[in-house]
């Protein structure tokens, strides 16, 4: 897991809202990196075992950083730069289609 | 009107930033696309917001090096299109189009030449435990510190082989974070039998130099070194808890650990010449699959497209900006245009491939000499174990093309980008062959997950589409 020894401040800040809990990243950092840097275990549930998963490669490779942004479900959050007043979510729940009787 | 180019450039790294700045001087229209939100590729990632903070210290000459890079190639009138996905390329008689996803739209830009630059990506290195959150690539935590300034969380474990193991370690070092337990997996008998590639690789002395400094600041401030790591392990329950290992000779032993980071090579990203066709070839040496590819890297089977830097295979940064020069210099002379290579470029070539004998004989991949247990997930997507295609392998699988039809390993969304070498090695132990003589699991464009949403952009038409 990783840690922030010095918060960005002034210019480098961007307030952006991560499973609920407002966060302060860097300015040219991924959602991904803030995200664990927040605390966050995991970043989804695989979907077909259910285990907690979080990024595995930051570059774009491993898929594993899968996180609903800004109501977007399945972005991945290692390409996608921090930007002020984002809404961030794990995908914890195993994908559904979201109609009655979806199982 | 159609988007068009002269040269499209995929990757905005070292190879993609010099074969954009030589072709665009010589006076031709050039686009360069690149995921990235800033140009370096991943060995400069960040490098001009890391040198404005005054940051450049913690990372090495190498580093600072993209600083005139990445300002020569904002020099030049390159289109550059930043936070764009490449999904594929549809070859036609004269050029052929890219096509690509920014900012939630499919686009497709037609070239007449195209430069595939897209860099490498760590060998995915198998192990119990590698899924739990807490483990990840040395690499990613490399990204994370440049970008974001951030480091591995306490105790921290680095495990893996190769030199790019060691300048990570020296890195975190520097940044005040240095391995609490370093693994170190490559295989200390080497040392001798790489010996006879020693004297042909002072021709690249400095880079020899370079690895001995790490070496001994490795040997500074870590905790614990344990060599000769053939084993490894991850545990906890819904996050890392510990890592576990055994030596060659015997030795077991155990860490706590919130942090494991993982390093076992470099191979090249070769998703979209190998969904293009383009016939790709087993380096036995650097242990990996490159796609064919003439001297000035014009690919094999094509009339219009180049490959250049670790793309092309394994040469590092430096060999990239020379692969680069070269690809985009014979794509303008291709187009009738003049480019000026310098004489600096095959003298650079040939100091990079001096090197990598010594670095592949002294470097092989851990998992040449650590067997996959059957427990193993190998493909994460699909969370399918080693067991499973052993399976399906003894039932008459024929290959990883079958494997993936029996088991779904390679369809989940990394499209086998974390598998596809695994799955390849398991299936040459199961059938008593050679790697080379094995074929990757087949790739099929897009090369990465496309919305609908996103695909409707790519017709032209007047309506108005969600971009959502």
């Amino acid at each position: 897991m990783l840690r922030r020894p010095v918060e960005p401040e002034g210019n480098a800040a961007v307030r952006l809202t991560i499973a609920g809990q407002s966060v302060t990243a860097r300015r040219g950092e991924s959602v991904a990196t803030a995200a664990l840097a927040a605390g966050l275990q995991a970043t989804r549930n695989a979907p077909v075992s259910g285990e907690p998963r979080a990024p595995y490669c930051f570059m774009g490779v491993c898929f594993e950083c899968l996180m609903t942004i800004d109501g977007q479900p399945n972005r991945q959050a290692c390409l996608v730069p921090v930007q002020e007043g984002m809404t961030v979510e794990p995908q914890m729940q195993r994908p559904s289609l979201g109609v009655s009787g979806d199982g | 009107m159609a988007d068009s180019v002269d040269i499209a450039v995929l990757g905005a790294g070292p190879a993609g930033m010099a074969a954009a700045v030589i072709s665009a001087n010589a006076g031709l229209k050039v686009a360069v696309l690149d995921d990235q939100a800033v140009p370096g590729g991943q060995i400069w990632r960040n490098v001009e917001a890391v040198a404005a903070r005054g940051d450049l210290g913690l990372f090495g000459d190498d580093y600072a090096a993209g600083v005139d890079a990445v300002a020569d190639f904002r020099a030049t009138d390159v289109d550059y299109r930043p936070l764009s996905r490449v999904i594929g390329v549809e070859g036609a008689d004269i050029g052929g189009d890219v096509l690509y996803v920014r900012d939630g739209k499919a686009g497709r830009l037609h070239a007449k030449r195209l430069i595939i630059a897209l860099g490498a990506y760590e060998r995915p290195m198998p192990f119990l435990g590698w899924t739990l959150p807490g483990v990840m690539t040395a690499g990613a935590a490399q990204i994370a510190l440049k970008t974001g300034g951030l480091l591995p969380k306490r105790p921290f474990v680095l495990a893996g082989q190769g030199p790019l193991l060691l300048l990570l370690a020296a890195q975190f070092r520097a940044a005040g974070a240095a391995p609490d337990v370093l693994l170190r997996l490559d295989d200390p008998g080497r040392k001798w039998s790489a010996g006879k590639h020693g004297l042909r690789a002072l021709a690249g002395f400095s880079d020899l130099l370079k690895g001995l400094k790490w070496q001994r600041a490795l040997s500074d401030d870590v905790g614990k070194t344990i060599a000769g790591v053939t084993q490894l392990e991850a545990s906890g329950g819904d996050r890392l808890a510990a890592v576990h290992w055994q030596t060659a000779d015997g030795m077991a032993g155990e860490a706590k650990a919130a942090t494991l980071l993982v390093h076992d090579g470099v191979i090249p990203n070769a998703q979209l010449t190998r969904a293009m066709r383009i016939p790709h070839r087993y380096d036995a040496a650097a242990a990996a699959w490159s796609p064919e590819a003439s001297t000035d890297g014009q690919l094999a089977d094509t009339d219009w497209a180049y490959v250049a830097g670790d793309n092309a295979g394994i040469l590092g940064w430096a060999a990239a900006t020379a692969t680069g020069a070269k690809a985009g210099a014979a794509a303008a002379a291709a187009l009738s245009a003049k480019a000026a290579v310098s004489n600096d470029v095959d003298r650079r070539l040939g100091r990079a491939r001096a090197v990598r004998p010594l670095l592949d004989a002294l470097y092989p991949p851990a998992q040449a000499f650590t067997a996959i247990s059957d427990d193993t997930v190998i493909c994460r997507c699909e969370a399918i174990k080693a067991g499973a295609v052993r399976e399906a392998l003894a039932m008459g699988a024929q290959g990883p093309n079958q494997i993936k039809a029996f088991l779904r390993t390679g369809m989940g969304p990394c499209q086998g980008r974390m598998c596809a070498y695994t799955v390849a090695a398991l299936a040459a132990e199961a059938q008593g062959t050679a790697l080379a003589d094995t074929d990757l699991m087949r790739l099929r464009m897009p090369i990465s997950p496309v919305t609908v949403a996103e695909m409707a952009h790519l017709n032209e038409t007047d309506m108005d589409l969600p971009t959502a």
